[in-house]
């Protein structure tokens, strides 16, 4: 086990521990739906990412997620379901001559284990499973342009603390609307995967019919897994 | 104040945090180097590339479903890939590294890249040589200096070579590197004799061609001192270049003909007693002839009891045979000005017998006629054996195609007449071929079926069958800047490949005998196979 996976298991679980000897009933909890938008980084350790990076192998992430509560376990442990799609996307430049790009799309579902700390403050711990599909492609300066996709099995780790406004909304008869932010840190794991390019067929039918048979060319494997942080804002209802 | 447990999960989660954020890999700087490449050099059913920057040779296997990419690495600085004659291996020849920060010195090195998909054998040649020659049978090669190279290193001896034994493992004593005996010159080319016998025995001999001397090297004793031979004397100035060279092993004499010389030089090998172990056990003898002015092209003529030269001199516009033993010469006037020769077996119009005759020819726009040379009973007839046949133009270029009994000539271009014309050497007819692509870049395919044209300016390959001289195309995706044509071997078929321009690499694979869009295959961006798992630190 890498020391990064290490380290956000670890992470993790300290946040549960530390968690776990406080009882009180919280604003989320009140609040069992949750609907958001994510933003973060996301550290690729791998160095077959670094075709796809201009600098260092630190992107952007963004995404989408709803959720709800599903099941108080105890009076302070509350388990959750969420869905989501993530979307990453990184520009580089290789060999002076071709730029690189790789969109990932994330497609996941995820249970959350929330612990009630303080009646804002909720860590919680999180588990997602999914698929991502790993689109790159590369332009040469003569107009060329190779493309190619893959899917990959999806998983990640993480841990992190929400914090939940008080009842702001009861004024427009929304009793239960509570805005909620969160930070989370965790490893995303996606299976290394075979990329292969080739150009892209035109747009018009009778082009695409009528061209020569196209070879792909294997960029090799890319493993995309890394290090992520996630920030989350979004509402509770 | 924070409780016990809070101070915990807070310091534990910051220590977490700081363990996962660094970490990240360093950019490779093979990444941001340019992707500049030798080649592509064919060898079999592969092509090969050579990426300077990654000292990588990259093997596209044409033969192959998937048109799989090897990569191969090759010494550092790669400057040269040849294909090694009669094998299927490429040769790659790199100048190593003097050193740098990162970086650690390596020597000069010959890689020879088997496409059969054999470990690589790397030979060491030490110095950091800018060219390589190699025998016809590609068993021996020199590495050299070329003189207008620089070596990128503080001192250097131009004259150095390393002879490489290609069929032997690499060892102790395989490459042998030695310097040549120099009289101020450095090499300009090295040529290479087939078997010649001296003293009984075969010898493949290395001809090192500098500045007004040759010099021999006995491959086959390669512990043996080189011996060198003047053009000129010592008080003669003169750039005397030697740019062609002929063998006559049952004579055992080199012909060598140089610029700036109104003269052809004989080397006749002479047996002698050598001295001592490592002494030569032969010595020429130069004999220097007279060939016109401004000689340009020879060809040796006769049976090997009674071999003479033949040299077209296009500043005196004629042809002289030569009897180097004999020491005389038969001058032969020609009306068109010839700076090449054809010889050939066909009959004549006026004589149905196959017999030996030549073609006599000005390529770069010289002469709007071409001679033919009846070489037989030249000495008595002279310009009787002379025929001039008309073109309608002044030829560019030519390119021969013995076997089709024709030549295939190049000129100007002209809206009305074709561009190419063939020239049947036996009926001694000229046949208009109408072309819109100059000749200079065709090539023919492996069995010579095929004459291919592949012109830059349009998505369309063209060729000529030549059997019935019947031309052809093939429409394209994109146009070409090159055409490969790669030998059939093991019940596969000869293949054609177009290479169009893409700075990843593109290339369009079609069946030679058959060579139709329906069966082509294309790829792109060979180049870069495997980019992300070369990154790999």
């Amino acid at each position: 086990m890498s020391p990064r996976i290490a380290s956000c298991l670890f992470f993790a679980a300290a946040s549960l521990t530390g968690s776990a000897a406080l009882a009180q009933t919280s604003n989320a909890a009140r609040s069992p739906w949750s609907v958001g938008a994510e933003v973060g980084p996301a550290w690729h350790h791998d160095a077959s990412y670094l075709p796809f990076a201009r600098k260092s192998a630190a992107t952007p992430v963004a995404g989408l997620f709803v959720g709800r509560d599903l099941a108080h376990l105890g009076p302070r442990l509350t388990l959750g379901a969420e869905v989501g799609w993530r979307t990453e996307t990184t520009e580089g430049n290789v060999r002076q001559a071709f730029a690189t790009t790789l969109m990932t799309n994330s497609v996941q579902a995820a249970l959350t284990l929330r612990v009630e700390m303080l009646s804002w403050l909720t860590p919680y711990a999180r588990f997602a499973g999914g698929a991502s599909y790993l689109d790159a492609s590369v332009s040469d300066g003569d107009g060329g342009t190779l493309s190619g996709g893959a899917w990959a099995p999806y998983g990640s780790a993480g841990a992190g603390v929400m914090l939940t406004s008080g009842r702001w909304f009861d004024g427009i008869g929304a009793h239960t609307l509570r805005v909620a932010v969160a930070v989370e840190g965790g490893y995303q794991y996606v299976a290394p995967t075979a990329i292969a390019v080739s150009q892209p067929a035109p747009a018009d039918e009778l082009a695409a019919s009528d061209r020569i048979a196209s070879q792909s060319t294997a960029l090799g494997t890319l493993d995309p897994s890394a290090a992520y942080l996630r920030v989350t804002v979004g509402f509770r209802f | 104040m924070l409780n016990p447990s809070r101070r915990t999960f807070l310091s534990l989660g910051l220590a977490a945090l700081s363990l996962a954020l660094p970490g990240c890999p360093e950019r490779d700087a093979l990444l941001d180097a340019q992707l500049t490449v030798l080649g592509p050099v064919a060898a079999a059913q592969t092509l090969t590339w050579v990426d300077t920057n990654a000292a990588a040779a990259r093997v596209l296997d044409l033969a192959s479903t998937t048109l799989a990419v090897r990569s191969v690495p090759v010494g550092l600085d790669p400057v040269l890939a040849v294909a090694r004659r009669d094998h299927d291996e490429v040769m790659v020849l790199s100048r190593g590294s003097r050193g740098e920060p990162g970086v650690a010195p390596s020597p000069g090195t010959l890689a020879v890249i088997s496409a059969a998909g054999a470990p690589a054998r790397t030979y060491t040649v030490g110095s950091p040589f800018n060219a390589v020659s190699q025998t016809s049978d590609g068993r021996f090669a020199i590495a050299h200096y070329l003189p207008s190279a620089t070596s990128g290193r503080l001192l250097f001896n131009p004259n150095e070579i390393a002879v490489v034994d290609l069929d032997a493992a690499p060892s102790a004593t395989n490459p042998a590197r030695r310097t040549v005996r120099s009289f101020g010159g450095v090499p300009n080319a090295v040529a290479f004799s087939p078997p010649m016998p001296i003293n009984g025995t075969a010898r493949t001999l290395a001809v090192v061609l500098s500045d007004a001397y040759v010099t021999l090297i006995d491959l086959t004793n390669p512990q043996r001192a080189e011996t060198t031979v003047r053009l000129t004397l010592p008080e003669d100035a003169r750039a005397i270049r030697p740019t062609q060279l002929l063998f006559d092993p049952e004579q055992s004499t080199v012909y060598a003909r140089a610029e700036q010389s109104n003269d052809v030089y004989a080397l006749r090998l002479a047996p002698v007693t050598p001295d001592g172990p490592d002494g030569n056990d032969f010595r020429p003898t130069i004999n220097q002839l007279a060939a016109g002015r401004n000689p340009s092209d020879m060809a040796l003529i006769g049976e090997a009891s009674a071999r003479k030269l033949l040299v077209v001199s296009p500043g005196s516009r004629d042809a002289r045979v030569i009897d180097a033993r004999a020491n005389t010469t038969v001058t032969v006037p020609l009306d068109a000005v010839a700076n090449r020769i054809l010889l050939f077996a066909a009959p004549s119009p006026r004589d149905a017998t196959v017999a030996p005759r030549a073609l006599l020819y000005a390529t770069g726009g010289l002469a709007s006629a071409v001679s033919f040379l009846e070489l037989t009973d030249l000495d008595a007839r002279r310009g009787q054996n002379v025929e001039t046949v008309q073109l309608s133009r002044p030829v560019l270029s030519a390119l021969d195609l013995p076997e089709r009994g024709a030549v295939m000539l190049d000129h100007a271009s002209a809206g009305s007449t074709g561009q190419l014309s063939l020239l049947d050497l036996a009926r001694r007819t000229v046949s208009p071929i109408f072309a819109e692509v100059p000749l200079q870049g065709a090539t023919f395919d492996s069995d010579r079926q095929r004459l291919w044209v592949a012109p830059s300016y349009t998505a369309r390959m063209g060729y000529i069958a030549l059997d019935t001289f019947g031309p052809g195309e093939v429409r394209l995706d994109e146009p070409a800047t090159r055409v490969i044509p790669l030998p059939g071997a093991m019940g596969r078929p000869g293949r054609v490949v177009a290479l169009h321009p893409a700075s990843a690499g593109s290339l369009t694979v079609l069946d030679a005998a058959n060579p139709q869009r329906e069966t082509a295959r294309m790829v792109r961006g060979f180049l870069l196979d495997s980019l992300l798992d070369r990154s790999a630190p």
